[in-house]
């Protein structure tokens, strides 16, 4: 059997969710400090993705990336990179519409920290950066890995914007969501079962390990001083 | 409580009442026809509906296009639809029951007797996106350096199947697959735009695509004997509850008008009897 | 010396503090939500005031007229809050390494926090984490924590304030040593008075964002400025009252006239232990018919005005629904001038 679209979904879904992770808490950190009125626009802008459907995801990306348009074309003449129809081109897409899960669990796990922490570190010369990686991190980390597998879990199962974002290459592009799409299109129905189950597993581990570090979560506050 | 059920029950014997009327009235009250078609008729049957509007006002055509395979499985799972016409005989001929058993293994019998007919016949064609520098000529240019990705129907596509019959016949099938310069779209509609967009060096559509596509250009047709003729048959399919309205449609399509607008996009009418 | 000079507007509250503070330990004593947390981290640099000036020992660290701010990092002020704030991801040792100054040497640092756990009995506790601590030991943790940089300012709130009573006590000795040794100021928030009493020397009373002039804790105890402060310092009976041109003053709430010399007198108050209970009339007096009669109190209610209550010494001879005189002692009744605070200086 072809191993390859559990591997490539599996390496789209890794990458992706180390960038979403980075800028997801980034992004959650940095939106504390913006005024009142500006919160408000980049919160909704930033979740959208949630909301949309992923095909319009995948047009957007479609129309910005492909290599007529602007950036296309100039990273297409500089480097030599066509940004569609290739394994990396899912990251975009997986990237963008699993980065509001990492966004909101992030933005609620620091809201849920005790801001006299901050105000003690400030007050002790601790500088931001010692206060964002050394407190704020380390006290969150129960959610940030909910956010994490999360992120993972919509990244690994993004059909929508990848395939239109991908095509679908036997070998190259195809990731698990759009080989059994093609399958079922080609009437191979057992094959397509056969990823099918890989799929249902993996999604299960994947949700059992949520659980799994929710319930950390919840015990670590418990027992916390507050 | 007791309101939100009169209204409800009120809306029930309204929509009721509706179908009941539009079964029973002759083609001269106002009529809906569903129209399943392939994705390479989008322009033809567009401009047809227009014509048609003068010709039967009293008849509201609704299409829905797609790739002649996705098409035959949305009607085989329960799709109401008036007629079908696809791009290839294999779409059919397994929803026909006069096909036979060979060529209609599941023995479903969707198409009402006597009414099929082949409504016109396209040529494939190999497309480059617009100002493309890759000097690609011919199909075989395909198998050469000049080419590192191209679109194809996946094999549920009529024009997906044809482009491989074509390769096989160049004897180039295998090392394509082999080298991994397939994408597989969906429909033609996809294979087309992912090389207008440039994201693939070539792609194997109809000409009557080709024609209305922009930003393409056509650099060669298919070499004679290289695939079966590509037949567009259509019929009236069982079920249907206005037959003569549809039946009074697939008959305009045969006629001189509808010609003039099949032939203008780049398809070939055949010869009717 | 520490001036501070701050306005600010958040969520329909207007801040309006104005105050100076010289090496002692003064108490911010108000009411919950008077604006005294908001006041602290203010002078902290954690959060911006909208104008206003704050300075320490001639270092500017706030000036919204020449647009001086200090960040919080720089100011090396102390802060010690309810919750105490310890880091949980962090053992007692990170914790108060954390607090060290960034510019100790690294052989030092050793030895600072050897000498910090000693002096605050924490010794054997190094590698525990917070939530591993009972609460003395995590509020000497937070003390030691706010001290290791020597800061020259000391902004308290609330230190007792999530602690069992039993345990309160004792710890309040402990603070009360430290502070005795800290030779800078200490802003010690609280809505206790008894805290007020024991802990610090002056006293600056805050009311609905506005700060009254700071005074020494005995004034303020015994001689209120304010209705107020005299509320605050637990006089139990307090009310308006208004000058008459006849050398008496008149005090609504009584329905009495009484014999007053000052003049400018906005309320008066007398506590509960100075007001007996008698037959006859005097000087300062209130006919009252008694509600309840307890061990520790008589509740009463002027006859005219049945409305208010007026509490005085326990009285076992007298019973409920019978009418007496509520009597006060001259020399203890305090005749309150007009509010003067921070807000009205600046109306005037």
């Amino acid at each position: 059997m072809d191993w390859f679209p559990l591997l490539n979904s599996v390496r789209v879904a890794l990458i992706s969710t180390a960038l979403i992770f980075l800028l997801g808490i980034w992004a959650a950190n940095g939106i504390t400090r913006l005024p009142a009125w500006l919160k408000g626009a980049f919160d909704t802008v930033l979740t959208l993705p949630l909301v949309l459907p992923p095909t319009v995801v995948g047009f957007f990306l479609l129309k910005t990336i492909s290599p007529k348009t602007a950036l296309g074309s100039f990273v297409l003449n500089a480097f030599g990179w066509k940004l569609t129809m290739t394994w990396f081109s899912a990251i975009f897409a997986t990237t963008i519409v699993a980065f509001p899960l990492m966004y909101r669990t992030a933005r609620g796990a620091f809201e849920q920290l005790s801001p006299e922490w901050e105000a003690c570190a400030e007050t002790m010369g601790l500088s931001k950066r010692f206060i964002f990686w050394r407190i704020k991190l380390p006290n969150c980390r129960a959610g940030l890995l909910a956010g994490v597998v999360l992120s993972f879990a919509r990244a690994l199962g993004e059909y929508g914007a990848t395939s239109m974002v991908t095509g679908y290459i036997p070998g190259k592009t195809a990731t698990v969501a759009t080989t059994v799409y093609q399958l079922w299109r080609e009437g191979n129905d057992a094959l397509a079962y056969r990823w099918v189950l890989i799929d249902l597993g993996i999604s299960m581990v994947v949700l059992i390990a949520m659980n799994l570090f929710e319930k950390q979560g919840g015990a670590a506050r418990a027992g916390s001083t507050d | 409580m007791k309101k939100l059920v009169a209204v409800i029950l009120s809306l029930t014997l309204m929509l009721g009442c509706n179908a009941v009327l539009a079964e029973a009235a002759p083609s001269a009250a106002p009529t809906e026809l569903v129209v399943f078609a392939a994705a390479s008729m989008t322009e033809a049957l567009t401009q047809i509906a227009e014509l048609y509007k003068t010709v039967a006002p009293n008849v509201t055509l609704t299409f829905n296009f797609d790739s002649s395979g996705t098409l035959q499985t949305q009607i085989e799972e329960g799709a109401q639809a008036d007629i079908f016409i696809s791009a290839g005989q294999k779409q059919m001929n397994e929803l026909d029951i006069s096909a036979g058993a060979d060529k209609n293994p599941k023995n479903q019998d969707f198409v009402l007797e006597g009414t099929r007919f082949d409504l016109l016949t396209n040529t494939v064609v190999l497309i480059v996106p617009e100002g493309s520098t890759k000097g690609i000529t011919s199909f075989d240019d395909v198998a050469t350096d000049k080419v590192s990705l191209i679109a194809l129907g996946n094999s549920d596509v009529p024009v997906g199947q044809y482009a491989q019959d074509i390769f096989t016949y160049l004897g180039v099938w295998d090392q394509l697959n082999a080298d991994q310069k397939i994408t597989f779209g969906t429909n033609v509609k996809e294979v087309l735009a992912q090389v207008e967009s440039a994201a693939v060096d070539c792609g194997v559509v109809y000409i009557s695509d080709a024609v209305t596509g922009k930003g393409i250009t056509v650099v060669a047709t298919a070499p004679e004997g290289s695939h079966k003729p590509v037949n567009y048959p259509a019929a009236v399919l069982k079920g249907t509850a206005n037959e003569q309205a549809a039946k009074d449609f697939l008959t305009f399509l045969q006629g001189d008008e509808c010609a003039k607008v099949f032939t203008d996009i780049g398809f070939q009418v055949p010869e009717r009897k | 010396m520490l001036e501070v000079r701050i306005e600010k507007r958040y969520a329909g509250f207007h801040l309006q503090m104005e105050f100076s503070a010289g090496r002692e330990t003064m108490a911010i004593l108000g009411a919950s939500g008077a604006g005294k947390t908001m006041t602290l981290r203010c002078l902290a640099g954690v959060i911006r005031p909208d104008r206003g000036y704050i300075a320490l020992d001639g270092h500017v660290w706030f000036d919204s007229e020449r647009r001086v701010f200090v960040p919080p990092q720089e100011r090396g002020v102390g802060l010690l809050f309810q919750n105490y704030a310890l880091f949980p991801n962090m053992t007692v040792r990170q914790n108060l390494l954390c607090g060290l100054r960034r510019d100790t040497p690294r052989n030092q640092r050793d030895e600072a926090i050897q000498q910090l756990m000693e002096r605050f009995c924490l010794n054997g506790l190094g590698d525990r984490l917070p939530s591993q601590l009972s609460g003395g030991q995590q509020q000497r943790v937070a003390v030691a924590r706010c001290l290791a940089r020597k800061p020259k300012l000391l902004l308290l709130d609330e230190p007792f304030a999530a602690l069992d009573v039993h345990l309160r006590w004792q710890l309040e000795q402990e603070l009360a040593a430290t502070l005795e040794n800290y030779d800078g100021t200490a802003l010690y928030v609280t809505h206790d008075r008894e805290e007020t009493c024991r802990l610090c020397q002056r006293v600056c009373v805050v009311q609905g964002g506005c700060s009254h002039p700071p005074v020494p804790v005995v004034e303020w105890y015994h001689q209120p400025a304010s209705r107020c402060a005299a509320q605050l310092a637990g006089f139990e009976n307090v009310a308006e009252a208004v000058c008459l041109p006849s050398g008496r003053a008149h005090i609504p709430d009584l329905a009495v006239d009484w014999p007053c010399e000052q003049a400018d007198v906005a309320g008066v108050a007398f506590r509960l232990e100075d007001a007996a209970l008698a037959a006859q009339a005097q000087d300062f007096a209130v006919l009252c018919r008694i509600i309840r009669s307890t061990e520790q109190e008589t509740v009463a209610s002027p006859v005219q005005r049945p409305d208010i209550y007026v509490r005085a010494r326990p009285d076992g001879r007298i019973h409920a629904g019978e009418h007496a005189y509520v009597c006060v002692q001259p020399e203890k009744l305090i005749w309150l001038r007009r509010e003067v605070s921070s807000c009205s200086l600046r109306q005037s």
